[in-house]
């Protein structure tokens, strides 16, 4: 007698689709009605759902939690759901299902100094801040906003909004959810003072209520649960706990310069990774970190590993590679820089290194790509926690000849998976076009030059204002686009349902 | 009815140190064979701590043919004395299973043979093989369309034209 795939047993069953793809998956239950009524197990669903996780796919947070309580189909339904956006985000050319502008200030001369997503609390408020001059008599008063603007109403509204005649930096909670959702340094520059507003925000109504108020060294760089990490100019670092409104540690690096302004930080257990424009530092903290106490003073960390790059750092974007239904303590790091030069302006080529555990320095090089930047042209990247880097620059893709400077491009990268450290190259060597237009996902080769696709999400006409700063939440396939001429668009990439995933 | 077979210690050939077992396969061939190669099977160990709860040693009678018993048996000679972790009753199931370059070619066999080691192997519960013909049977349908994955694996569509074309519809059931 012929044996038949039909007659195998349910945990057999799971056993290949364990090695196949959801694609696969989808097309296996489909060739017979046996297949099919396997398929209605939630074991197969859960393996599928695994998979995208361990795949750094998000899982859309508007889908309910794929835990122990879902039925199959509901399971089914969200690894469907997850796959039709990630197809989309990360196609060559992502279509936005749609793009709409945030209610325009009315005062006039605005700049956007900062746009923010807020994670969880509804997945529907964004945060702004932004400067503008008001002139009305004789002196120039600068006037610092926060708005909290509600993207899922009907037409998009500002539901909270905060003025201030100082600088303002925030950061929001990386931690969907967070009783504390902002933190907001207010520093008077006359008496060289810096104070910390946290900010608690209404799901259901986005308002914003001040939760406490305290004196804090340095800018805003992470605010993670109830850490909230700052750095000074002279390379000082500062662990707050928020809530307490005190400070619980200090991070002092013996040997930096006294010019050293922290940029960006990684807050992990057990350790803190720091980052200015030259150098990367390692401090080992104890986990769970010191609690805040009226009897010792805060304690002070060295550094226990340093790596300094070979050339300075125009900008960089850091990230722990983390999947929100999986964390890990010890996550590969991300890292996007763009190297200066000896001239003013940054280099043409952006390069993608990856900090693996057990943090080991130097970070391994993985992938570079060129990205021509425009003369004075910003640039800007933001990288999010599942491996997509975005970026600005003044490439025009697939056509050398277009005028440039008319334009610029937002791309993005999948860094993950990123291609296997020693693997060797793939498409061959090729010469690099000397044209500025030089595509950039054509198999150029020479190491790991640029290997996987690069994203184009826009390419936008700069006369229309060129774009300033960039936001994006993974999981629920938002971007936001904040321009020089103070306009705030949101661009949705989220699928309606699940039917729109393609196998 | 189970024939029972007495298999005396003493007849082992050689060494004294691994003992036999009789296994009979259901085209009723009789294969003698050293237990510590049979020990990666769950099913086998059950029996033969059976045999030691009672001093009785039977021969196993197993519902598959001979040819596919020697198919099993030469695998598990291959990794005898081989720790693998899904064999490992303690070890937390992996993922994926992994590749083992013997095992490709050791399945490199038709899809029937392979359908017929998996059922096998998932009798006598040996981990390891069972997953390596799972990733051997999802690596000749990966990529491949509904309509060809019936052609490779021998499936009949079964399903009425109605369900054929709503195939969300069924997705919801």
């Amino acid at each position: 007698m012929l044996a038949t795939l039909p007659d195998i047993p349910l945990d057999v069953f799971l056993l290949i689709v364990r090695n196949l793809e959801i694609g696969d998956v989808l097309a296996l239950t489909l060739t017979c009605r046996h297949l099919y009524t396997l398929s209605t197990a939630r074991s197969v669903w859960r393996i599928v759902l695994d998979q995208l996780i361990d795949s750094f796919i998000p899982i859309p947070p508007s889908s309910a939690l794929p835990g122990d309580t879902l039925s199959a189909p509901a399971l089914k339904r969200t690894a469907l759901h997850a796959m039709a956006l990630h197809q989309v985000w990360a196609s060559a050319y992502p279509i936005a299902k749609r793009k709409i502008n945030a209610p325009s200030s009315s005062i006039s001369a605005m700049q956007i100094t900062g746009s923010h997503f807020i994670r969880g609390h509804g997945n529907r408020y964004v945060v702004s801040t932004e400067m503008t001059i008001r002139t009305g008599g004789i002196n120039f008063e600068p006037r610092y906003i926060l708005r909290c603007i509600d993207f899922n109403a009907e037409i998009p509204r500002v539901v909270a909004s905060r003025e201030f005649r100082d600088h303002i930096a925030i950061v929001t909670n990386d931690v969907p959810d967070s009783v504390v959702a902002i933190s907001l340094r207010v520093r008077n520059a006359l008496e060289a003072t810096s104070v910390t507003h946290t900010y608690n925000l209404d799901s259901a109504t986005g308002d914003l209520a001040t939760m406490n108020e305290f004196v804090t060294d340095g800018d805003p760089l992470i605010l993670s649960g109830d850490v909230l990490v700052t750095g000074d100019k002279s390379g000082n670092v500062f662990l707050y706990d928020v809530r307490a409104g005190a400070l619980m540690c200090q991070l002092h690096d013996p040997l930096a310069s006294p010019v050293t302004e922290t940029v960006r930080a990684v807050l992990l257990p057990g350790k803190v990774l720091t980052f200015n424009y030259t150098t990367i530092k390692l401090y080992e903290l104890p986990d769970p970190l010191p609690a805040v106490s009226s009897d010792d003073p805060p304690r002070i960390f060295n550094p226990t590993a340093r790596h300094t790059w070979r050339w300075r750092i125009d900008y960089l974007a850091v990230a722990p590679l983390v999947h929100a239904r999986a964390p890990r303590p010890r996550p590969v790091i991300n890292i996007w820089v763009r190297f200066g030069s000896w001239y003013p302006w940054p280099v043409n080529m952006v390069h993608h290194y990856v900090l693996a555990p057990p943090y080991v320095f130097p970070p391994t090089l993985t992938l570079y790509t060129y990205s021509a930047l425009d003369l004075f042209a910003t640039s800007e990247a933001v990288l999010g926690p599942y491996g997509t880097v975005m970026w600005t620059d003044s490439q025009v893709q697939n056509d050398a000849t277009a005028p440039r400077a008319a334009s610029q491009r937002i791309a993005a990268k999948m860094l993950h998976p990123f291609p296997a450290l020693d693997a060797p190259p793939e498409g061959g060597v090729e010469d690099v076009g000397v044209g500025l237009g030089a595509a950039a996902d054509s198999a150029i080769t020479g190491g790991r030059y640029d290997r996987g696709t690069t994203t184009v999400f826009a390419f936008m006409n700069k006369g229309d204002g060129e774009v300033s700063h960039l936001a994006m939440d993974e999981e629920t396939g938002r971007v936001v686009v904040s321009c020089q001429d103070g306009t705030i668009s949101l661009w949705d990439y989220m699928p309606d349902s699940s039917v729109a995933y393609d196998a | 009815m189970p024939t029972i077979v007495s298999v005396d210690d003493s007849t082992v050939p050689g060494e004294g140190s691994s003992r036999l077992l009789l296994l009979v396969s259901s085209d009723n061939k009789h294969i003698v064979v050293e237990e510590d190669i049979m020990s990666r099977s769950r099913f086998i160990s059950k029996q033969v701590e059976g045999f030691e709860a009672t001093s009785q040693r039977h021969a196993i009678l197993l519902p598959f043919s001979s040819f596919v018993l020697n198919k099993v048996i030469e695998y598990c000679s291959h990794y005898r004395g081989y720790y693998l972790l899904e064999d490992d009753p303690d070890a937390a199931p992996p993922g994926r299973s992994p590749v083992r370059e013997w095992d490709q070619e050791f399945l490199d066999v038709d899809r029937n043979m392979l359908l017929r080691i998996i059922k096998a192997a998932h009798y006598l519960e040996i981990k390891s093989l069972v997953g390596s013909c799972a990733r051997a049977i999802a690596d000749m349908i990966r990529g491949k369309t509904t309509e060809e994955m019936r052609e490779i694996l021998g499936v009949e569509n079964d399903f009425t034209p109605e369900e054929e074309h709503s195939p969300s519809s069924k997705c919801t059931g």
